[in-house]
């Protein structure tokens, strides 16, 4: 078995690893049983002995347990009980294996992984971990071949060195990528970021041409071939005043073709050509139509028409930063605040709504935490960085659900299910209820319990967190 | 591969290179490059500062140097510190320039993973005008969408794209750092497989050549020139008129197979794509 590294935590379960076995368990290291466990797992004993010794007292009573191990065909066998995350690397794309909502485990044969991280608890997996060879350990969640094991901190991934993979007693019978391939550090110069690259000093408030942060040598006035050797220009001089922010508040533009501004270039008079970029908020250039638009006062100057009349008058809302749209918005924020505050603290805090999760066809589960995108393999179209979705791949035999097919988020206490116009289409089983098929692209919301089916075999089961 | 960097990671399940060039120009009108651009795996992005007064440079340089003083080392990034430091570096902006009013686009790509680390995908993220376009070899194709006022007019169907790009208003954006106190760049996610590219640039690029031209530039490799260093040269061509940054990536993400299986380094592109790739 490849590079092991653990998680320690004292309210864990047990982990019992050695030769090409894996059996983390929710059994008090200590106890009889996993005394018993851990001689099955010494001599060698394939995963089913060992299942039948977990079971051994009946289903009910039998601990939550992920046991990964090799089938006789050198293939990798995964099984999962409980509410146990097995994700598992098997190229670019992960898939995750939990035995949630099964009464009894799930059995998955795996044949090209490349290593796993098992989370037995809710906590994330320390990247770092304990490297465990051979022995019982108690662990929150493991990570198997995930070379990211290192005390060496902010080390590269691929420099991080192997978890002391050759001592492994037993050969590896898995096809999992042996150690050298996981974790050899490929100590290549060209890790290290290019130079010129200065994080931290300085705040930069002179004009110096060169972005510091810039890995090539910069601005150039004239576009001869070995420009990139030769110095930078000096520095322009520093301009001397700042009248043009303060004349136009909100307003971001070039500075004016005024003689007052002689040592900024930008203000060279071809501006009625070319134009300085300008800033202005959305909803002034949006609800302009051509014809109204005046036309630019080209020559006389290079900003564009002055804004004023075309906006609705926030000012009662906003500091000084009329243009500025998004002050706007954070200021009537304030303002709700505000009236809630006056309302009195009689009002409530709304409870926060219930937690939902998922629970995945092809195993495992994803929370409803986030907004979740899901499909053959997603992607995520002009989204606003407040929200940016998880992308969940799901692997079907026929490959037949689109790439991006279902968008699926928590609003307030209701799942909203969106097909995201996938060529074969979603359909929605509430219970009790006959399948529908959702329209393209509109939302619809959901109960728990409501399966969700992506056709291909791949369906998905609205749950609710107790 | 011209004047290209080149850099090569190995994940413990994927091999990525990076094959990158960069230019930026202060252009033949202009006497200040306001302009910032950082080519660092796994972050290329390009930053136009405005504001005049030099200002616009401090907004460039600073977000630039906020989003690097967060990237990992030889490691994907996640999208949640991309988003995290772009909204520190709005803060930075805002901070740094006082009431002097300044800012700074921002378009760019970053290498991601997800929170276990075990799924890579392209994201690109943008504020203001400066573009991410995507390029398999053959053909270029916009990613990011303008913050711009002539961009909310081609959206509305008020006017074309081509009357976009000579409409006097072209010089508007409606989204920049270091302007509001809340920001929302948006944010392409793009699953990472294979060979694929990508061209980030200033205005003072797509100013001077449209996406054709580009293409044809990124194509034609007739000098020894890297693809950014000629994307330059053709835009101080066209006139340079405005400052000109250019950070173009070849990229290759490829999965690692069990060593009994490993793959056979010409296999790794298509043979179609061997084929045309162009010498960047």
């Amino acid at each position: 078995m490849p590079a092991i590294s653990y998680t320690p935590s004292p309210t864990g379960w047990s982990v019992l690893v050695h030769g090409g076995v894996l059996l983390a368990i929710d059994l008090p290291a200590t106890s009889e049983r996993t005394a018993a466990l851990w001689t099955l797992v010494l001599d060698g004993s394939s995963p089913g002995v060992i299942l039948d010794q977990i079971v051994s007292s009946g289903l009910t009573s039998a601990p939550d347990f992920v046991l990964v191990g090799a089938t006789q065909t050198a293939a990798t066998t995964v099984l999962v009980r409980g509410d146990a995350v097995v994700t598992i690397a098997d190229g670019v794309a992960g898939r995750t294996i939990s035995g949630v909502g099964v009464s009894s485990w799930v059995e998955q044969v795996v044949d090209t992984v490349l290593g796993f991280d098992i989370r037995l608890s809710n906590a994330a997996n320390d990247e770092r971990g304990v490297p465990l060879l051979s022995g019982v350990a108690i662990a929150s969640g493991l990570r198997v071949g995930i070379a990211t094991a290192s005390s060496a901190g902010t080390a590269p991934l691929a420099a991080a060195p192997p978890a002391a993979p050759a001592p492994i007693p037993a050969p590896v019978p898995v096809p999992i990528v042996a150690p050298a391939t996981v974790a050899v550090p490929e100590p290549e110069p060209e890790l290290a970021p290019e130079p010129a690259v200065e994080p931290e000093p300085a705040p930069v408030i002179e004009p110096e041409p060169e972005p510091e942060s810039e890995p090539e040598p910069t601005p150039e006035p004239d576009p001869v071939p070995e420009r990139q050797l030769a110095p930078p220009p000096p520095p322009p001089p520093p301009a001397p005043e700042a009248p043009v922010a303060a004349s136009r508040p909100g307003m971001i533009s070039a500075p004016p073709p005024s003689s007052t501004v002689p040592a900024v270039a930008e203000a060279s008079g071809y501006d009625h050509l070319f134009g300085a970029t300008v800033f202005r908020e959305v909803e002034d250039a949006a609800v302009r139509t051509v014809a109204d638009a005046p036309p630019p006062p080209a020559p006389a100057s290079p900003a564009f028409p002055a804004p004023a009349p075309s906006l609705p008058a926030p000012d009662e809302l906003v500091d000084g930063d009329p243009d500025d749209r998004t002050v706007v918005m954070a200021d009537i924020a304030a303002l709700r605040a505000q009236r809630r505050a006056a309302r009195g603290a009689a009002t409530p805090e709304v409870p926060a709504g219930p937690s939902f999760y998922l629970e995945l066809s092809t195993g495992g589960r994803e929370n409803l935490d986030q907004t979740l995108v899901i499909g053959r393999a997603p992607s995520a179209t002009r989204v606003p960085g407040g929200s940016v979705p998880r992308l969940v791949s799901m692997n079907t035999p026929n490959q037949d659900i689109s790439r991006t097919h279902v968008q699926i988020s928590s609003d307030g206490g209701t799942v909203v299910v969106t097909d995201l116009h996938s060529s074969n289409g979603t359909a929605i089983v509430l219970p009790g209820r006959p399948s529908q098929k959702l329209r393209p692209g509109e939302p619809a919301a959901v109960i728990v319990g409501t399966i969700i089916d992506l056709g291909d075999g791949a369906t998905l089961t609205v749950c609710e967190a107790s | 591969m011209g004047a290209g960097q080149e850099y090569t990671w190995t994940l413990p399940f994927a091999r990525v290179t990076f094959d990158v060039s960069s230019a930026t120009d202060t252009g033949l009108v202009r006497k200040v490059n306001e302009d910032s651009l950082l080519a660092v795996p796994p972050l290329f992005l390009v930053a136009d500062g405005m504001g005049g007064h030099a200002a616009g440079d401090v907004a460039s340089q600073e977000t630039a140097r906020i989003l690097l003083s967060r990237l990992p080392e030889g490691r994907p990034t996640t999208s949640a510190v991309i988003i995290e430091s772009i909204s520190q570096a709005n803060d930075a902006v805002r901070e740094l320039t006082g009431d002097e009013f300044s800012g700074t686009t921002l378009s760019g790509v970053a290498l991601v993973q997800d929170d276990v680390g075990l799924s890579l995908h392209w994201m690109a993220f943008n504020v203001g005008d400066s573009r991410v376009y995507s390029w398999d070899g053959t053909t270029l194709v916009q990613v990011s969408v303008d913050h711009s006022a002539v961009q909310e007019m081609v959206d509305e169907g008020l006017i074309s794209a081509d009357e976009a790009a000579v409409h006097p208003d072209r010089n508007v954006i409606t989204r920049a750092i270091g302007i509001g106190t809340v920001l929302n760049p948006d944010v392409w996610l793009l699953p990472a497989g294979g060979p694929q590219g990508f061209v980030i640039c200033s205005d003072g690029l797509t100013k001077e050549l449209d996406d054709r031209a580009i293409e044809e530039v990124l194509t034609l490799a007739l000098t020894d020139q890297s693809a950014a260093d000629r994307l330059v040269a053709a835009a101080l061509a066209s006139g340079g008129s405005d400052n000109i940054s250019v950070v173009v990536l070849r990229a290759s993400v490829d999965a690692v197979a069990a060593p009994h299986a490993a793959v056979d380094e010409s296999d790794a592109l298509p043979a179609h794509l061997q084929e045309t790739l162009p010498r960047i």
